[in-house]
C-alpha cells in the first residue's frame, strides 16, 4: 500500500489492511483450523472436552477474522461498526440461547428425547 | 417428457384446479376472471389510447427518485388493500352464513386459501409497502437529503416487492394458493399435506418481496446515518425519522430469520429434507419458534413508523413542539430492543415450561410501558395546544381509543394462563386487528393524508376524509367487538362451519355488518381521491407547507423538484424550520430572498436495471413454483448477469447545471408570487 494514502477510510473509519495484517490473519486462521482438525482426527480428547475446545477455537477464529479481515476496531471513527457488531452479537445470542432454552424446555415437557435428533 | 420442459404445468389438475370444482365455485372464479380481464383491458387500453406508455416508462418505471417510488408503492399497496379487503369480506360472509345445515357459499379449500391470502396480503403486500411508501416520501426530505443513500437499490427493492405481488396474484389464475394459514405452519405446509403449488407460491412470493424489504431496510438505515443535513445530530432528527431508523434496525435483524425459516421449509418441500416434518427427527415447533422470531419484531417494524407519523401529526396540528422528545426517542429504542424478547408469547401453548412462559409473559407486559410513555407524550402534546381538527388528527384520535383497547387485551393475552384459554380463538383475532387496524392502518392513512400534498401539490378533500374515518372506526368496532365475545364463547379462528346450537351466528352477522361499514369507508376513500383529483386546482398548495409544518419536508416546494432542495438546508435544533418561520427566515437560517448563486447538484441517473433484474427474478420464482428447472437456471443466470452488468456501469450519476436549478426555482417563485397577487 502506498504511503500517502490515509490509514483510515474517511467515510467509514475502518482501517485498511496491510499485507502484513492479512498474512497474520490468514496464518492464524489456518493454524486454528488445523488444531481443530488435529484434535478431531487424533481423538486425543474425550468427547465432551472436544466439543468445548473446538467451539472455543471457532470463537477465537471468529474474532481473528473480524479484526484482520473485517477491520473491526475500537477507533473512534469506527464506533458505528463496533456498535452494529455488538448489536448483532446481542441479537444472535438472544436468538440462539432463547431457542435452545425454549426447545430444551419443550423436549423436557413433551417427553421427547432431545438426543434423537 | 413434457414435464421436463414445463414442469408441473403439464398437469391440468395443478394448473386449473377449479375446473374440477362445483359450479358455484366456478362462478366465483369466473367473476374474478372477468374483473381482472376488464381491469387489465381498461389499464392497458387507457395507457395505449392516451399514449402514456413512454411516460410510464421514463417517468416512473425506471425512476430512482424516492418521491416517485413512494407514489408507486402507494398505488400497488392500495390495489392490494382492495384485494385483501375482498378476501376479508368473503370470509365474513362465509362465517355469517355457514351455521347448522348451511355450509355457506365456499368450499373448505377455498375458504382456507382466502384466510391465508388475507393475512399474507395485508401484512406483506399492504402494510409493508405502505410503510416503505411513507419512508420514501418523508425520510430523505425530513433529513434534508437529495435522495436515499442507494437510489438504484431503492428501485430494485420496489420492483422485487412487485415481483412478490405478481407471484401471489398469479395464484388466482394459475394453480392455487397456500391454505396453511398466513405463517404456513408445518407439518400442514409440508409436501405431505400441501402437495399443490400453493405453498410454493407463498414461499417464493415472500422470499422475493422479503429480499426487497431487507434491502430497503439497509438503504434507509444508511440514508439516515450518513445523509443528514449539516447540523442535524441524531437527537435533532424529526421523530418520524427516528422511528424509521429503529424500524430499519428491526428489519435488518429480523428479516434474515424469515428468509432462513422459509428456505428450510423450501428445502423440505423441494429436496426431500426433514427440518420440520413429523418424521425423521424433524421438528415443526422449531419452524414456529423461528417464524415468530421474525414475526414479533415485524409487528413493531410496522407500528414504530406509525407511531412516528402520529408524533409528527400531533405536533403539527397542536402547534406545539412534541412533548418529551427525548423520552419518545428512548421509548422507541426500548421497544426496538424489547421486541426481540417476547416472541414466545405467540406460542405459550406449545409446551414449554412455566419458567419460559413466565419470562416471556413478563417481557410482554414490560413492552407496554414504553408504549404507554408514548401515548402520554401525545396526550400531553395536545394539552393546551391549538388543535386543528383535520382528518389526520381524526385518524390519530381514533387510534388513541382503538389502540388502547387493543393494547389492554394484549396485556391480558400476555398472561399465559389466560392465553391458554384464548389461544387460537377469535379473541386473539380481535386483539391483533385491534392493534394493527387501530395502530398501523390508521397511522398509515393519517400519514398518507398528511404527506399527500407533498407528493402531488394539492390537499385531499377533508370532508370525505372524515366520512371515511367515521365509517372505518365505527365499522371496526362493529366488526371486531363481536369477535372478542365469540372468542370468550370458545369460537376458534379460521372456522369454516359451526353448529347452530353454538349461538355464534348472530354475532357473526353483526361482524359482517361491521365489515360492510368498513367497505363504505373504503368507498369514501376512493371517492375522496376522485373528488380531490378532479378539483385539484381548488386544493392546490403552492407554498409547499399546507399544514404549517415543523420539519424540513415542508421547507421545499410541493411536489419538490427532483433534487429536493435548491440549497442544502442547515438546522441547529429540533423543528428548526418552525422556528425559522417564526423569525421570517428560510430553511438555511438566511433571509428569505436569496442572493447567492445556485450550484450544480449531484444526482443519480435513472436506470431500468431494477425493473429488468426483477423480471428475471420473476421468471426464477415462477419456474421454481412450477418445477421448471431449466427456466429456473435461466432466471438465476440472467439475474446474476444483469447484476454484474449493473456493477460495471460507471455512468450512474450526473450534475444538474446551476442554470437548470435556477430556471426551476424561478418558475416556482413566480407561481408562488402569482398566488399572492
Amino acid at each position: 500500500m502506498a504511503k500517502h494514502e490515509p490509514e483510515f477510510d474517511v467515510d467509514t473509519g475502518a482501517t485498511y489492511g496491510t499485507h502484513k495484517s492479512y498474512a497474520t490473519g490468514f496464518i492464524l486462521s489456518v493454524v486454528l483450523t488445523l488444531i481443530s482438525f488435529y484434535l478431531v482426527s487424533s481423538g486425543a480428547l474425550p468427547k465432551a472436552d472436544l466439543y468445548i475446545t473446538v467451539g472455543v477455537l471457532a470463537l477465537i477464529q471468529l474474532f481473528v477474522q473480524l479484526v484482520f479481515f473485517l477491520h473491526l476496531s475500537t477507533h473512534s471513527k469506527a464506533s458505528w461498526n463496533l456498535l452494529s457488531f455488538l448489536f448483532t452479537l446481542v441479537m444472535v445470542l438472544i436468538f440462539v440461547l432463547g431457542t435452545l432454552w425454549i426447545m430444551y424446555h419443550l423436549y423436557e415437557n413433551m417427553g421427547m428425547n432431545a438426543m434423537s435428533m | 417428457m413434457l414435464e421436463t420442459f414445463i414442469g408441473k404445468l403439464s398437469n391440468p389438475h395443478e394448473v386449473f384446479p377449479y375446473l374440477y370444482e362445483p359450479l358455484s365455485q366456478q362462478l366465483i372464479i369466473l367473476s374474478m376472471f372477468v374483473f381482472i380481464v376488464i381491469g387489465g383491458i381498461v389499464v392497458v387500453g387507457g395507457l395505449t389510447y392516451f399514449k402514456k406508455w413512454g411516460y410510464l416508462w421514463h417517468e416512473w418505471i425506471i425512476s430512482v427518485d424516492h418521491k416517485r417510488i413512494a407514489v408507486m408503492y402507494f398505488v400497488v399497496a392500495f390495489v392490494m388493500l382492495f384485494r385483501g379487503f375482498v378476501d376479508a369480506a368473503m370470509m365474513r360472509t362465509q362465517q355469517a352464513l355457514a351455521s347448522g345445515d348451511s355450509t355457506g357459499y365456499l368450499i373448505p379449500q377455498h375458504f382456507d386459501q382466502i384466510f391465508t391470502a388475507h393475512g399474507v396480503i395485508m401484512i406483506f403486500f399492504v402494510a409493508m409497502p405502505l410503510m416503505f411508501a411513507l419512508f420514501n416520501i418523508a425520510v430523505p426530505l425530513q433529513i434534508g437529503a437529495r435522495d436515499v443513500a442507494f437510489p438504484f437499490l431503492n428501485s430494485l427493492s420496489f420492483w422485487l416487492f412487485v415481483t412478490g405481488v405478481i407471484l401471489v396474484n398469479m395464484s388466482l389464475l394459475i394453480g392455487d394458493f397456500a391454505h396453511a394459514g398466513w405463517l404456513a405452519y408445518p407439518p400442514f405446509s409440508e409436501l405431505e399435506y400441501s402437495p399443490t403449488v400453493g405453498t410454493d407460491y407463498y414461499i417464493w412470493g415472500l422470499q422475493i418481496s422479503g429480499l426487497g424489504s431487507l434491502l430497503s431496510g439497509i438503504n434507509f438505515f444508511v440514508t439516515i446515518i450518513k445523509m443528514r443535513c449539516p447540523g442535524m445530530t441524531l437527537m435533532k432528527m424529526p421523530i418520524f425519522t427516528w422511528t424509521v431508523l429503529c424500524s430499519c434496525v428491526l428489519i435488518m435483524a429480523a428479516f434474515p430469520v424469515l428468509t432462513v425459516d422459509l428456505a428450510l421449509l423450501a428445502l423440505d418441500r423441494y429436496m426431500d429434507m426433514h427440518f420440520f416434518t413429523t418424521g425423521f427427527g424433524g421438528d415443526q415447533m422449531l419452524y414456529v419458534n423461528l417464524i415468530w422470531m421474525w414475526g414479533h419484531p415485524e409487528v413493531y417494524i410496522l407500528v414504530l413508523p406509525a407511531f412516528g407519523v402520529y408524533s409528527e401529526i400531533v405536533a403539527t396540528f397542536s402547534k406545539k413542539p412534541l412533548f418529551g422528545y427525548t423520552t419518545m426517542v428512548w421509548a422507541t429504542v426500548a421497544i426496538t430492543i424489547l421486541s426481540f424478547l417476547v416472541w414466545l408469547h405467540h406460542f405459550f401453548t406449545m409446551g414449554s415450561g412455566a419458567d419460559v412462559n413466565a419470562f416471556f409473559g413478563i417481557m410482554t407486559m414490560i413492552i407496554s410501558i414504553p408504549t404507554g410513555v408514548k401515548l402520554f407524550n401525545w396526550i400531553f402534546t395536545m394539552y393546551r395546544g391549538r388543535i386543528t381538527f383535520t382528518s389526520p388528527m381524526y385518524w390519530m384520535m381514533g387510534f388513541f381509543v382503538t389502540f388502547t383497547i387493543g393494547g389492554m387485551t394484549g396485556v391480558m393475552l400476555s398472561v399465559p394462563g389466560i392465553d391458554f384459554q384464548a389461544h387460537n380463538s377469535t379473541f386473539l383475532i380481535a386483539h391483533f386487528h385491534n392493534v394493527i387496524i387501530g395502530g398501523v392502518v390508521f397511522g398509515y392513512f393519517a400519514g398518507f393524508t398528511y404527506w399527500f400534498p407533498k407528493m402531488f401539490g394539492f390537499t385531499l378533500n377533508e370532508r370525505l376524509g372524515k366520512c371515511a374515518f367515521w365509517c372505518w372506526i365505527i365499522g371496526f368496532f362493529v366488526a371486531f367487538m363481536p369477535l372478542y365475545i365469540l372468542g370468550a364463547m370458545g369460537m376458534t379462528r379460521r372456522l369454516y362451519h359451526y353448529d347452530a346450537s353454538t349461538g355464534f351466528q348472530p354475532y357473526l352477522i353483526v361482524a359482517a355488518i361491521g365489515a360492510s361499514i368498513i367497505a363504505l369507508g373504503v368507498f369514501f376513500q376512493v371517492l375522496q381521491l376522485v373528488v380531490s383529483i378532479k378539483n385539484r386546482e381548488k386544493y392546490r398548495d403552492l407554498t409547499g407547507d399546507p399544514w404549517n409544518g415543523r420539519t424540513l419536508e415542508w421547507a421545499t416546494s410541493s411536489p419538490p423538484a427532483f433534487y429536493n432542495f435548491a440549497h442544502d438546508p442547515e438546522v441547529n435544533c429540533i423543528d428548526a424550520f418552525w422556528y425559522d418561520k417564526q423569525k421570517g427566515l428560510d430553511v438555511d437560517n438566511k433571509p428569505k430572498i436569496r442572493t447567492e448563486p445556485y450550484q450544480d447538484i449531484h444526482m443519480p441517473r435513472d436506470t431500468a436495471m431494477g425493473f429488468i433484474i426483477s423480471i428475471f427474478v420473476l421468471i426464477l420464482g415462477f419456474a421454481m413454483v412450477w418445477h421448471i428447472w431449466w427456466l429456473a437456471i435461466v432466471g438465476v443466470v440472467c439475474t446474476i448477469g444483469s447484476l454484474i452488468i449493473r456493477a460495471f456501469n460507471y455512468d450512474i450519476d450526473y450534475y444538474v447545471k446551476a442554470s437548470t436549478v435556477e430556471a426551476i426555482e424561478t418558475q416556482h417563485l413566480q407561481e408562488m408570487a402569482g398566488v399572492k397577487r
